[in-house]
This record gives structure tokens, sequence and C-alpha cells, in this order.
């Protein structure tokens, strides 16, 4: 089975040891994955990365750049790739740093296949999910945009609860065209519902305009 | 009547002019006469010198004189000197003329008293005194006894200083240092002034005519002086006067003349002259000019407090001695011992010590200084030689502590060298599988991955084999290595975690010392090893005491070191694992600690083993063979 040649997804690999590198993506290919390998944390940042969903195996023991530093790097870059750290000999200090900075897992070598393949699987997902995510929020992000100044205005209101005839009160606008603007956010937002505005909103991390 | 009476005023006025001018002529008298008041009480000297001041021995006296005068009459004296020049113009007509230039130049001058230098100048005033100078007192210097004593006619009014030349004691003085002199010649002018000093020494040296085959070198001219006296044997004494003129009528300079004839002379000098001392002349007996100078001075102080100078009998010099020139003896090889006692060396070259007194003293605390300093250098070389020492020393424990250090790293590093070619080999083989196990299996993707496994199955038994030879290597070298020196020297490493754990340490170390053959670095490290495990063990104990023990002992040809802690000790059933390699009880360790002390403790040909203390603890102990083994 090979590998589509427009992956749905791709597998990093980073480790100075050529042997392991390439049985690492042995492996991984097996079960239908797109590898890329790098010897270095610098060839990694150099080189031109595909934009789908993918996860990095990453030696904590890295010449020039520990796996530790590497990570923090990446994450100061925002390059929001989740990572699977494999290790010699890991010690406890160092693995919870790894988590805590959002590694997927610390796994030490000789590495299980099972623990690989999942913990590989998992980086996937969560990436998938992570870019899945960041596009609702851009298309929620655009539909924002094009309201008018005033729609933005109003959405705060409604999505605080206020009725139209508060929401006109507070603005000092008329009734009737508070509830204009609401029929056009709403159509606007592709909002079905109260609920799903304000889920909209909260995704924006819009605050509600309280009273 | 009326006639008498009548004045003409024309006369009056004369009268009345000539009464303001006389007026005017005793008002300035009174001046003078108050001017000449006020100088009555600066006595004024007249200095007479007898010719010009080239000799040098009227000069010093007159100088010195002088300068006596104005000492003692605390500078409230005043001089005029003059320059009889009686030795180019010998004729009465130039003394007569002298005699009246004086008169008239003096005949304002009140002068207090005379000082005359000289024979020659006694001689002139005795004669002429009266013409420029009557009732004067005189006060004489340097005039020679035999001239006073040849004159019954001193005046009264005129004391001085006489001056004995004594030939006599400068001849004896000569004999002593010229013991085998047969020779005495004796050297003086031609002229009449010069005829003094030539009967003066016809008369001194009768007395020695029967030791002496005497001759007289007078009436010569200046060159031939010189040729006789280059021609003289060494063994004769040669006795110089003044000289004022040669024979050629030139006038002499006595002792520029004296310097010259000692300088071509082949034989010693002698001469009762002080001016000629330290111009080549050997010495004398004589007073000084100087003294001369000052017996004058005081002399003529007397008469002018008051003094008649009628009732003061001349002086004679009271410092006369022998006195010679060091550098004449040294020339003519003479000894100072043979000089008559009390005799004065002069121009004695000063000793190093003498002259530069201050100079040696500080080159002699420069050079104890220096010697302090070059002392204080070499001590601070020892010290720094032994502070070297101590820094090798501590260097060389901090090598052992790095390396005690790296050992952990360098088992991490092992590990991580094993590991990767293994991890490469399970990750190969698990895809290997995969790739046959699939719905269409790729044989070409589990062909190239087991061959991976193949590849990576040898590199990690290259590892191996690399870190074996290099322990074997490592063993190699022995040296004979104090065990209890070892126990000390790791406690000495180890001091400050064992006084952070709160550990009692007891030892029990074996006298003599166990010696045995082996690696000191990796013995030391095995130690280490051992006791820093012992310390660790007791960590976590709180209800007893943390001891270590540690004991060493020599039993028949082996010696055993012992190293028990207090802690939990080790369960029975792992006794015997520990020593396994990735063994560990610990939660953070490498399980490579016991076993790489074992490899070294068998490589020595040794033995390590554990068992359970009691009550409780473990117990590591380790034996090692105190003789090389075949």
């Amino acid at each position: 089975m090979k590998a589509p040649a427009d992956p749905q997804n791709v597998v990093f690999v980073i480790d100075d040891d050529a042997s392991l590198r390439e049985s690492l993506s042995s492996l991984l290919r097996s079960i239908g994955l797109h590898v890329e390998l790098f010897d270095s944390a610098a060839q990694f940042l150099k080189s031109k990365r595909p934009d789908v969903p993918s996860c990095l195996v990453l030696d904590v023991r890295l010449p020039g750049l520990s796996g530790l530093d590497f990570q923090a790097e990446l994450i100061k870059n925002d390059i929001r790739v989740p990572i699977i750290f494999i290790t010699g000999h890991g010690d406890i200090p160092m693995s919870v740093r790894a988590m805590k900075a959002g590694a997927i897992e610390f796994l030490t070598k000789p590495l299980r296949e099972q623990d690989l393949l999942d913990a590989v699987q998992a980086g996937l997902d969560r990436d998938r999910a992570r870019r899945q995510s960041d596009k609702t929020v851009t298309e929620i992000r655009s539909k924002y945009d094009s309201l008018t100044a005033r729609e933005q205005e109003v959405i705060g209101y409604v999505a605080s609860g206020l009725m139209n005839k508060q929401i006109a009160g507070e603005i000092g606008i008329s009734e009737i065209t508070v509830k204009v603007h609401r029929g056009n956010l709403m159509r606007k937002m592709g909002a079905k519902s109260l609920a799903d505005l304000v889920r909209m909103v909260d995704t924006l991390g819009i605050h509600r305009t309280k009273l | 009547m009326g006639h008498g009476i009548t004045v003409t005023p024309g006369y009056a006025r004369t009268s009345r002019c000539a009464q303001l001018c006389l007026a005017a002529v005793l008002w300035m008298m009174g001046l003078a006469g108050y001017a000449a008041q006020a100088q009555e009480r600066v006595p004024r000297v007249l200095l007479l010198y007898p010719y010009d001041n080239t000799p040098v021995a009227s000069t010093i006296s007159g100088e010195t004189a002088r300068k006596r005068l104005i000492e003692r009459l605390n500078g409230k004296v005043e001089f005029n000197i003059d320059f009889l020049d009686l030795l180019r113009f010998q004729e009465e007509s130039h003394r007569q003329q002298t005699a009246r230039y004086l008169a008239e130049k003096y005949a304002s001058t009140s002068i207090d008293i005379i000082i005359s230098l000289n024979t020659e100048t006694y001689r002139f005033l005795q004669a002429y005194r009266d013409v420029f100078a009557p009732k004067v007192p005189v006060v004489f210097c340097c005039v020679m006894r035999s001239f006073i004593e040849s004159r019954s006619d001193r005046p009264g009014d005129m004391t001085g200083f006489i001056t004995d030349y004594d030939i006599t004691r400068t001849i004896e003085l000569a004999e002593r240092l010229q013991p085998k002199a047969r020779d005495l010649v004796f050297i003086t002018g031609a002229s009449a002034i010069d005829q003094m000093w030539r009967d003066m020494y016809r008369r001194q040296a009768v007395p020695f005519q029967s030791r002496f085959n005497i001759s007289f070198m007078d009436g010569l001219a200046y060159d031939e002086v010189l040729r006789r006296v280059s021609q003289l044997s060494p063994d004769t004494i040669v006795v110089l006067g003044a000289l004022f003129v040669d024979a050629d009528g030139r006038y002499l300079v006595a002792y520029e003349f004296a310097a010259e004839i000692a300088k071509v002379s082949t034989a010693p000098i002698y001469g009762p002259i002080d001016t000629f001392l330290g111009r080549g002349v050997v010495g004398g007996h004589m007073g000084t000019f100087e003294d001369a100078g000052i017996e004058v001075a005081d002399l003529a102080v007397e008469v002018l407090n008051g003094a008649d100078p009628r009732s003061i009998e001349p002086r004679s010099s009271h410092t006369q001695r022998f006195r010679v020139d060091a550098k004449q003896l040294a020339r003519w090889g003479m000894s100072e011992a043979s000089l008559p006692p009390d005799t004065l060396i002069r121009f004695k070259d000063p000793t190093l010590w003498e002259q530069h007194r201050n100079s040696v003293v500080a080159a002699l605390a420069i050079m104890v200084i220096e010697m302090a300093l070059i002392a204080a250098l070499l001590l601070q070389i020892v010290r720094r030689r032994r502070l070297e020492q101590d820094m090798q020393v501590a260097q060389s424990e901090l090598a052992r502590v790095t390396r005690v250090t790296t050992m952990g790293e360098m088992t991490a590093s092992i590990a991580h060298e094993v590991n990767q070619p293994l991890a490469a080999i399970v990750a190969s083989g698990n895809a290997g599988l995969r790739w046959l196990a699939n719905a269409t299996p790729n044989l070409e993707e589990a062909k190239s991955a087991f061959t991976r496994v193949v590849r990576d199955g040898h590199r990690a038994s290259e590892v191996i084999l690399t870190i074996r030879a290099m322990f074997k290597k490592e063993t190699q070298t022995r040296h004979p290595v104090d065990i209890n020196e070892l126990v000390r020297e790791v406690l000495a490493l180890l001091n400050s975690q064992i006084a952070s754990n709160d550990i009692m340490v007891r030892t029990s170390l074996a006298e003599p010392a166990p010696v045995v053959p082996g690696d000191p670095v990796q013995l030391q490290q095995v130690t280490l090893n051992l006791i820093t495990n012992a310390i660790e063990a007791m960590a976590n104990i709180t209800d007893r005491d943390r001891v270590l023990r540690i004991s060493t002992q020599a039993q028949g040809s082996e010696a055993l070191l012992d190293i028990s802690d207090s802690g939990h000790g080790i369960e029975p059933q792992h006794l015997k694992r520990i020593f396994e390699a990735f063994y560990t009880t610990k939660s953070h360790g490498m399980g490579m600690g016991l076993s790489i002390c074992r490899s070294i403790v068998l490589a020595h040909g040794g033995r390590l083993s554990a068992s359970r203390g009691s009550p409780h603890g473990s117990i590591l102990h380790v034996v090692l063979a105190m003789h090389e083994q075949a």
C-alpha cells in the first residue's frame, strides 16, 4: 500500500540516527502513513511542510538543540504540531516537562510498536481537530467581520440575552430598527437559533455586553 | 679813634664772607671729625706681603690671619694690603721708594697695627716702618729664627711668630726612611734672599758631616738642578730649601719648582716647608703656615686690645711635627713602620670605608635588603612549589572526581549507544512484520527492514565490543594501592555528602595498611560507588542512626574491604541479582553501578559480594588479591 501522492496526513521524524530514522519511517509507512525524515531540528525548520494534519516524532537527545528546547522553540514560533518524544533514557522530570509543554506522549526506546502507532494516531487526530477548530473560528470570524458596526454592537446585547426593547433603550434607537438589525445579523452569521449565536460569540471570545 | 672804628663796608663784607667760609669749613671738619670718631671703633690692619702673591706660604699665613682676625673681632676690622715686591726689586732704592709711597698712601689713614709676613717684610719694617707708620705696632709672621738670632736689634714694639725650619729633624726623618743613604744633598736658590737658606743649611748640615757625603746644589740654573737630581743615586737624601731665584736670575715659585724637582728626581726629596707637601716631597719636620697665621692673628688681637707689644715675647710654633706624604712613601717603597712616632701621614688615600662611608653603608644596606629580598623570593618559590604540589594533588583529585562523575554519564552514554541499535532493530522488525502481514505483502520493504535488523544487530554487538575493549585496556595498569588511603580519599571526597546526610562514619582500618596491585582510579571508582550506594541506602532512615561502617583487613594473601550501612537492607531474593547489569532497586538509577564495580573487581582478580547486615542494612564485601596474579 503506497502512501498517496497528495497525503491526507504526514508524520515528521527527527532523529540523528539514520538507522533508527529509516526503521521508524518503514514502520509508519507500513500502516499507510506519509513520513518525512529530518536529521536535525534546523533541517525541519527550514523545510516547507505540507498544510495537512501532522505530528512530530522527536528524539529528546538531539545534537545542538535538545528536544525539549526545540519544543519550546516551536511553541514560541506558533508551529502547533503535536510532538511524540522518544528517548533512550528519559527520566521523570524530563517527561513531566515535555508533557506539560503539550507533548502527546513520551516513549522510551526500544519503542513498543503499538505505543508508537497509537501515539502517532493520537497526534494526527489532535492536529486534525485543531485544524478543524481553527477553520471554524476563521469562518465565524469572517462572518462577524461582515457585520455592520451597528450589527456588531447589537450582537453583543443579543448574546447577553437582552430583549429588543431593552437593546433599543440602551442604544437609543427604535425597537423596530433593533429587530431589523437582529434579523440581519442572525442571517449573516448563519445562526439557526439564539443558542447557536451565543456559541459563535463565545468561540470568537467576544464579550457579551453586560448591563 | 674814629679812624680806628672806621670800617669799610668792603672789608666788613670780606670779613663776613671769610667768617661764613670758616664756619662752613669748621662744620665740614666737624663732620669729618665725627666720621673719624665713628671709624675709631673699627681697627685698621695693614697687611704687608714681601713679594707678590705667588709664594703661597706667605699668602696662606696672611689669608688665615685675615680670616682669623675677622672672626675674632666679629667682622669689626678693616684691612689694607700691600705687596712689597722685594724679590724682583732687591735694591735698597726700591725699599726706600716703597716706604715713601706707603707714607703718602697712608698719610690720612690711621693704621692701628701692621701684620708683616715673612722675614723679608720684617727686615723692610725694621728699616722703614717709621717712614710711613711711626710707632704703629707690628706683629710679624714667619720670620726665620736664624734671622732673628743674627740680629739683636729687634724693635721692642715688634712682636710676632718665629718659624723654625728644622733641618736636623727633617734629616733624621730621612735617615729613618733611608737607612742606607750615605749622600746628603741640599738644594737652595742663587739670589741674595736665597742666601739665608744656604747659610742655614750649611750651618745645620755640620752635625751630619761625619755620617754623610754632603753636597750643596746652589747657585745653579733651573734646568741644571733638574738634570742633576735626575741622576742621583736612589740612596741619596735630598733636602730642599725655599727657592726664590736661580743662577740665571729666573724667579722661581718655590713649591712649583719643588714639584718639578720631585718629578724628575731619582732620589727622595725632603724639606721642612709645609707647602712642599703634596707636591712630590716625602716630608719633613715642620709646622703649617695656617697655624702661623692663626698665631699671628691672635697676637694682633692682643695688641689691638691694648697689650703692649714690648711685653709680648715672640712666639714660635708648637704645632711642629713630622709630616709625610703617604703617596711619596708609596712611590719610594717606604714603610710607615719606620716613621718616627706621632708622624702625621697626609694625602693617604682614605680607605674605602673612610672615603665612601655613606656609600658603603648604603651599599651594604642595599645588599642586606637584596639578600632579604632574595631570601623572601626563595621562600616564595619554596612556598609556590609546595602550593603547586598541593595544587597537583588537588587537581588529580579533581580529575578523579571528574572521572567518578563521568562514570554516570559514561553509563548513560553506553546505554544510549546500545539502545540506539536495539531501538532500530525493534522498529525495523515490527515494520518488516507489518509489511509481510499486509493484505498484499510488500516483500521489497520487508526485505530492507530485515536487512536493517541484521545490520543494527551487528552495530549493537560492535558497541559492546568497544566498551569491553575500553575496560580491558584500563585494567592493564597496575600500581600499588593502599586500601586504607583509598578509603580515606573517598571519604574526603564525599565529606559534604556525608555531613549533609547526617551520617556517622565508623572506620576500622587495618595496620599495616593492606596494599594491592591495581588501577588506583578504577578501585577508587569502586569504593566511591559502594560508599555512595551505602549513603543513598540510608537516605530515608529516620528511626535510627545512619551509620556507615568501613573496615579493611588483610587476610592471608587477600585484602578485605567491607562497607556496611544501616539502611533497609537488600531483600534476600535480590542479593544475587544486584550485580547484574541494568538491575536496580533505586527509583532513579541505571542499574549499571554495581555491575561495573564487579567487573572492575573481577578484572583485579578479586570478588565482590553482598550480605545482609545485622540487625539491618547491608554489607558489601570487596576482596582483592594482595599479590599480582600470574
